[in-house]
């Protein structure tokens, strides 16, 4: 209330100031690579829809509204996820227009090695972004630079974690796992705590949900392998290292929760509706549920009052502890009609310190993660606190993800999900055979 | 053509058709029920999922019936966007779409079916191979052409293109085929030349097959997605499907579902009239009498 | 015999014969139905011109290239065919698509042709039974996939509870590779009969209910009325659908696109969304273009050869 407040004076002040204090203000805020009086039109892309991507269409409006009065936004947010990455590359390679489009930690190899996304370097140096690249997380500066060079400003993280339904531990008698947990002792805990409570011979309650689904891809189970010591790729990526024990028994570890312990629900048994893996646990049937940080405002809109629920960090494997780390990012398309325009709007949208807090809700924005921590989740959430300690802290320091080399997206698809699949369907129990076939087809593809 | 075969079995009396008439009726009102309610049930849990709350959609097992009903999600998802305006352009595009088709289909369709000429089927068969090339492949070179033509973000992109359409011309011809060619050659007779022959003979006697069409292509248009997506990037040309899906979230989260069941029950009201109107015209051929030497 | 005129469409102009006959279809007692038959045909045509030729040459040009949408295609000539003989995932997906579609169109028409039977008959509430198998179609496609994967769902979903009934253990549906092409077959059945009914309806309602009269004064029996009324005069009509069929399921996309996604393990991608996936995912739209190439072929061949044996069968195939 505070915060809306001092905005709504900071815009007034401005306002009377009149042009003189606007002046003063665009130096501040841009770097005034182009002229104030610049008309035409921005086209912006982007998948995050409504609720989502409000935040950042404030600021953009009052980019353009002080700075660039005559330059006209055109929106296409809310393109579907699936959509979004046919549209895109269809729209660029038929020589659409196209000024800024939101990237992702997964394309954006692929995308710079193509040509596509613009090398942003000579932008950095000219126009610094405050707190570049010191205040940022680092892992999500390094998932968008590619050959030693940046295409993408990061705007948020995902780490993963676990939601406890605190109910059912204390149910249980048990207390939840924390960030020294062995993987041991984390699977003692999921087989503990599943159950089934009418006794019709399949399981109701479970121990742990959403490790491993059909279809997913690898960054689910990159942390895990990680934890074990194993590993998918050489250094330079041009060779698989999935065959080694280590990946072996990190796959076999997930493999025994669904088939041999039951502690996690098999594919089919999620797939009751299909909106959402999350039903489960805000239904009560799961004691531990691992998701992303973004889950967590829309949790708490799902399991409202009924039981008591938090959030905390995944356990601790043998060669130490990892977790699973996302992002996304904002770049500016080859064939940007008004490259500078966009750098300049991405500089203000996340770096500007008047509206960070408010970019940082749901746990976007990066720089300075002692400011958005405050911000991420809202400040009467019951879980804010332990938001901050499992995500902005330890999610943040722990965060891997799997090498997103430019072939990574065909090896994901037609490699890691086309061999997998046969573990999370039980067809194939033993996860050294899928492994080995996955590792020769590995080697074929990022041989050849 | 061999029509008739002639029978040796006796007729039965009329009493006995209408009650084996009566019997076969109440079978097929049997089976049509049971199977309908697989047909029906996807949508009509649409329909309930529209008037329930968030929590009410994601409760497992999934139920059927709201706990709590929530009419308010009409209001709330019409107002989340501009579907007034995408009524708007999608009845456009939908109208416009239908007619050309039904025109250029309907004209190439009598053309394969009845008139004699040389390359004829040759040509048919090249048209019909249209059909047969995967769209993922045309999407990017189409693409490049609306931009050539500057209409990025018109209707006209989501229109021009699909005004002509091999699918219906070969519909067209397939019914066009059946009229029996007496009636036509009495309109000749009669001094009606080919247009005439088409406008007042042929088209009034294909009245099912263009209701089908004018359905199969109105629906079509109407949900049409992936095209439209691409090409239409302002707010304002969008249609009602991209409007519909912009209410959905990155892997689905805090996406609206009670309010996207409810806009996608406003959104399918108007297919439905359009098929229930398409209805009428789905009478028996009404020239019938003038055949009956031809036959 | 049509099909014995050459083509008039430039390339077969320098053939003799051809060319003599076309010279006399211009100018003979045909040649106002010549002029006419071109003229009716032309804004189809033009419109095709404009629209689809570029596109189409631009498809059978990048074939023939390594393209990866950013930079220029590069020629590579028919290196992408090679790539093929090799590649796993093509021939599976070929495989798939042979599957779906061998499996899927032949159920599909019978059961859409008993259905337009059914809702051909003059009854009461008609139209509500035609709008209710009609309904799959209009419905949300996510919500119709929602629907579909609750009713898979082995132990809480609908087929497994009524196969239970039977003391049958059912299948894990989408969630096994074995079954999962048939659960798409099932549903994708569900949602495109209505359109196979449709137009069998319109073949039907198209049949001069004299020729019924006739049959019935000549005391045909409601068989024999089948075999030589409603069959012949509604082949044209089952040409149509099962011509069409054919290359929609060689085509479908949207129904592994909502209900599986190609998965489990494979079990379900078909050739389009091996294309699909070439061309936006992995950014090989050459070999996209190749693998599309290969499709349009197979489905030309299944056409011709349909289209041959249609004078068997097809009331209207050779009158000329």
């Amino acid at each position: 209330m505070i915060r809306k407040f001092a905005l709504l004076i900071t815009v007034l002040a401005l306002l009377s100031f009149g042009f003189l204090a606007s002046a003063q203000d665009m130096m501040d805020w841009t770097c005034g690579m182009v002229d104030g009086d610049t008309a035409g039109a921005i086209t912006i892309t982007g998948w995050e829809g409504p609720g989502e991507v409000d935040k950042f269409l404030l600021a953009f409006d009052e980019f353009f509204g002080e700075y660039y009065p005559n330059v006209e936004q055109i929106l296409n947010t809310g393109v579907a996820w699936g959509d979004y990455w046919t549209t895109l590359p269809a729209q660029l390679a038929g020589g659409a227009e196209i000024d800024m489009a939101w990237m992702h930690d997964t394309r954006n190899d692929t995308f710079a090695a193509n040509g596509w996304a613009l090398n942003l370097d000579s932008y950095l140096e000219a126009c610094p972004i405050p707190g570049w690249p010191e205040m940022f997380v680092a892992s999500q500066v390094d998932a968008f630079n590619f050959e030693g060079s940046q295409y993408a400003i990061p705007y948020d993280l995902a780490p993963g974690g676990l939601y406890i339904n605190l109910d059912l531990f204390e149910a249980a008698g048990l207390e939840p796992p924390g960030e020294h947990t062995t993987f041991e002792e984390f699977t003692e805990l999921a087989i503990a705590l599943t159950e089934d409570t009418d006794g019709d011979g399949s399981n109701d309650i479970w121990g742990i949900s959403n490790l491993a689904s059909v279809g997913r891809g690898a960054g689910g189970a990159y942390w895990i392998i990680k934890s074990f010591g194993g590993e998918l790729f050489n250094e330079t990526n041009t060779a698989s290292e999935m065959n080694s024990p280590e990946t072996i028994a990190a796959l076999q570890w997930l493999a025994d929760l669904l088939w041999d312990s039951g502690a996690h629900p098999t594919a089919d048994s999620v797939a009751a509706t299909g909106f959402t893996t999350e039903f489960l646990f805000a239904n009560g049937n799961v004691a531990m549920h691992y998701a992303l940080n973004d889950a967590a405002s829309r949790m708490w809109e799902l399991v409202g009052d009924s039981f008591n629920w938090t959030v905390v960090p995944t356990p601790t494997g043998p060669a130490g502890r990892y977790n699973f780390i996302g992002g996304s990012a904002f770049s500016i398309p080859t064939s940007a009609a008004h490259p500078d325009l966009s750098y300049e709007l991405i500089r203000f949208t996340l770096a500007n310190p008047d509206h960070l807090c408010r970019t940082a809700a749901m746990g976007a924005a990066l720089v300075s993660q002692s400011e958005f921590h405050d911000c991420a989740a809202p400040d009467d959430a019951p879980y804010a606190d332990a938001y901050h300690e499992v995500f902005s802290v330890i999610g943040a320091r722990d965060g891997v993800h799997p090498a997103y080399h430019p072939k990574y997206l065909e090896w994901e698809t037609s490699v890691w999900i086309s061999n997998m699949d046969l573990l999370w369907t039980g067809e194939e129990r033993d996860a050294a055979v899928v492994v080995q076939r996955a590792h020769d087809q590995t080697n074929e593809l990022l041989g050849g | 053509m061999r029509l008739m075969a002639t029978s040796d079995k006796p007729k039965r009396t009329l009493i006995g058709q209408k009650q084996s008439k009566l019997l076969t009726d109440l079978l097929v009102y049997v089976v049509l029920s049971v199977v309908g309610v697989i047909f029906i049930m996807p949508f009509a849990w649409m329909v309930a999922n529209s008037f329930k709350d968030i929590r009410g959609i994601y409760t497992y097992p999934p139920t059927f019936i709201p706990d709590v009903w929530r009419f308010e999600n009409y209001t709330e998802a019409w107002s989340m966007t501009h579907f007034d305006a995408g009524f708007l352009n999608s009845a456009i595009v939908a109208a416009a779409v239908v007619f050309g088709q039904l025109l250029t289909a309907s004209l190439a369709g009598y053309s394969f079916a009845r008139l004699r000429y040389p390359g004829r089927d040759k040509i048919f068969l090249l048209y019909l191979s249209l059909m047969m090339v995967p769209f993922t492949v045309l999407l990017i070179p189409l693409y490049v052409q609306m931009r050539a033509f500057g209409w990025i973000s018109t209707l006209q992109a989501v229109i021009v293109p699909f005004l002509f359409t091999p699918w219906g011309t070969f519909m067209m011809r397939q019914f066009m085929v059946t009229i029996p060619r007496e009636l036509e050659d009495a309109a000749r007779i009669d001094g009606c030349g080919f247009f005439r022959t088409y406008w007042l003979i042929i088209l009034p006697l294909t009245k099912p097959a263009l209701a089908t069409l004018a359905i199969f292509t109105f629906v079509n248009t109407w949900n049409s997605f992936q095209w439209p997506l691409i090409v239409l990037g302002k707010p304002k040309v969008k249609t009602l499907p991209l409007l519909l899906a912009s209410f959905q979230n990155q892997s689905g989260m805090r996406t609206p579902w009670h309010l996207i069941m409810a806009a996608a029950t406003f959104v399918v009201i108007p297919v439905l009239i359009a098929f229930i109107v398409g209805q009428k015209y789905y009478v028996r051929g009404i020239v019938t009498s003038g055949i009956k030497g031809g036959a | 015999m049509a099909a014995n005129l050459a083509s008039a469409d430039g390339q077969d102009k320098t053939k003799p014969s051809g060319w003599a006959e076309v010279k006399r279809a211009f100018t003979g007692l045909r040649r106002g139905e010549t002029i006419a038959g071109y003229l009716f045909l032309l804004p189809n045509f033009a419109g095709f011109l404009v629209f689809m030729l570029f596109p189409i040459f631009f498809a059978f040009y990048i074939m023939l290239t390594d393209w990866s949408l950013a930079k220029p295609p590069e020629f590579i000539g028919l290196k992408n065919f090679e790539t093929m003989v090799n590649d796993r995932l093509f021939w599976k997906s070929l495989s798939n698509s042979f599957y779906y579609t061998f499996i899927a169109v032949p159920t599909g028409i019978f059961i859409a042709f008993w259905l337009a039977l059914a809702l051909n008959r003059k009854m009461r509430g008609i139209i509500f039974f035609r709008t209710v198998y009609f309904l799959p179609q209009i419905t949300l496609t996510v919500a119709a996939a929602t629907v579909w994967r609750w009713i898979y769902q082995p132990e809480i979903g609908m087929i497994n509870h009524a196969l239970e009934w039977f003391g049958i253990d059912g299948p894990k549906w989408i969630h096994d590779t074995r079954w999962a092409m048939p659960s798409v077959i099932i549903m994708s059945n569900w949602q495109g009969i209505g359109f196979a009914m449709l137009i069998l309806l319109a073949g039907l309602q198209g049949i001069p209910e004299e020729f019924y009269e006739a049959a019935a004064i000549d005391g045909a029996s409601s068989w024999q009325r089948m075999r030589f009324v409603t069959l012949p005069m509604l082949s044209p009509a089952i040409f149509f659908v099962v011509v069409t069929s054919l290359i929609g399921a060689f085509q479908a996309f949207d129904q592994f696109f909502v209900l599986t996604q190609g998965g489990p393990a494979d079990a379900t991608t078909p050739l389009t969304l091996y294309i699909f996936n070439n061309a936006f995912k992995f950014f090989k739209m050459g070999y996209g273009a190749a693998l599309a190439a290969v499709l349009f072929v197979i489905i030309l061949i299944i056409t011709i050869i349909q289209w041959h044996l249609a004078r068997r069968w097809v009331f209207g195939f050779d009158e000329d």
